[in-house]
């Protein structure tokens, strides 16, 4: 009997196993909640947790590429903020200094700001935010903080095209301060402008100021506009040039004011 | 037979790995491939019931144990079934087309995730149809690819 109960067991194994799993599962299943079961469970999984290793290490790496995507993206922001920040510093300083030149001068001026500087080929300008509104008109003075920009040209209701020193066909009537001497100023090439026709006889020497004559309806008289920088002999022995570096800085103009009325 | 055990032990952790670390990347809409249960099903395909229920169970305790299933013994029960279910393969899959073996596989994944999700949704609101057709279909049609696949490498081994 027992021989046989063994053989049933032994042919039928597949299906007592399989019950038994199932039985075993179904426990597991039903006591879930159970202590002991979670004690267990606890032990399996801290003993498996080295399993996870990779995915969390692969999800840190991941992480780390948002995170690092993140930071020059904050990088960058923090970046144009202090940029920013910078400008508004040299804006700061700079319109402390206009403000200053401003109560100083005697003159009818209104300050401007450089919009574009032009594009014409033909005429080195700048184009400014104040026209006729404000009173500006062609042939009106421009100056810097430092010294003599150039004239307005044209001016439109709220813009006006301001013809600059550099510019091949502006000429400015000049004395140079210690000398007395007078000349026409005209532009000569890269940062420097130049004073033909001096006499040989006439000592000007490099590091004399150059301002303008008064002799002219633009310009009033005694603006700073350079100094001289070197003194050369022209082809004809009898005269000589002055090269002239003006004050102002074309290139990098931000700000200028328009003298109304002198 | 002892260098057999250890590739087969492998082969087991590998999967386990491979489920726990690339699913995160595969899953859709909740929906994730069970690659436990591809080992379950070609293991009683290859070696007959009694191994084919015994790895489903143990593998599947070991994955409630670690927090990837759900309840602690569920993934036991409904793997132990399909290792058992797909045992009788054993010897027979070179007799059937592919098609025939490809719709009993289909429906051993489908057993096993019914027994799975109705069990784990128990005492929720979700209707019958709804777990149907949102998870145990969708998470069967995806594990049979992933099956399919692997049977197929496998068959161009052997």
């Amino acid at each position: 009997m027992f021989v046989r109960i063994l053989n049933f067991i032994y042919k039928n194994h597949e299906y007592f196993v399989f019950a038994l799993l199932i039985i075993l599962s179904i426990i597991i299943l039903m006591t879930n909640d159970a202590a002991p079961i979670r004690k267990i469970q606890g032990k399996v999984a801290d003993f498996f947790y080295f399993l996870h290793y990779p995915r969390l290490w692969i999800n840190e790496l991941s992480d780390i590429v948002e995170e690092n995507r993140q930071l020059k993206r904050e990088n960058l922001r923090l970046k144009l903020l202090n940029w920013e920040m910078l400008e508004a510093y040299e804006e700061n300083k700079r319109l402390r200094k206009l403000l200053g030149f401003m109560k100083n001068t005697t003159y009818d001026i209104v300050p401007a700001k450089v919009l574009n500087r032009g594009v014409t080929p033909v005429l080195s300008s700048i184009l400014i935010n104040v026209g006729e509104k404000q009173g500006i008109r062609a042939n009106m003075a421009v100056i810097s903080v430092s010294g003599v920009v150039g004239k307005v040209v044209s001016s439109g209701e709220n813009t006006s095209i301001v013809q600059v020193l550099d510019d091949v066909n502006f000429r400015l009537s000049v004395r140079f301060q210690t000398s007395r001497v007078l000349g026409i100023m005209k532009w000569r090439s890269g940062e420097f402008a130049e004073v033909r026709n001096i006499p040989s006889s006439l000592n000007i020497y490099p590091g004399e100021k150059v301002i303008t004559s008064g002799f002219s309806d633009i310009f009033p008289k005694g603006l700073l506009v350079g100094e001289v920088v070197e003194v050369i002999p022209s082809e004809d022995k009898i005269s000589q040039v002055a090269i002239i570096r003006p004050f102002a800085n074309l290139k990098k103009i931000e700000e200028v004011f328009v003298i109304r009325k002198f | 037979m002892l260098a057999r055990v250890a590739v087969f032990l492998g082969i087991c952790f590998s999967v386990l790995l491979a489920q726990i670390i690339f699913v995160q990347w595969l899953t859709i809409e909740d929906i994730r491939p069970d690659f436990i249960l591809v080992l379950v099903l070609i293991a009683g395909r290859v070696k007959g019931r009694l191994f084919g229920q015994m790895v489903g169970f143990f593998m599947g305790l070991i994955i409630d144990a670690i927090g990837v299933g759900s309840y602690l013994g569920l993934s036991a029960f409904a793997k132990t079934v399909a290792g058992f279910a797909a045992g009788y393969l054993k010897g027979r899959k070179w007799r059937l087309n592919f098609y025939v073996h490809a719709l009993f596989n289909f429906l051993v994944i489908v057993l096993h995730f019914s027994i799975f999700y109705f069990i784990n949704f128990a005492g929720s609101e979700l209707s019958i149809e709804y777990i149907f057709v949102r998870y145990i279909l969708p998470s069967s049609f995806y594990t049979l690819v992933i099956f399919l696949i692997v049977d197929r490498l496998l068959s161009l081994e052997e």
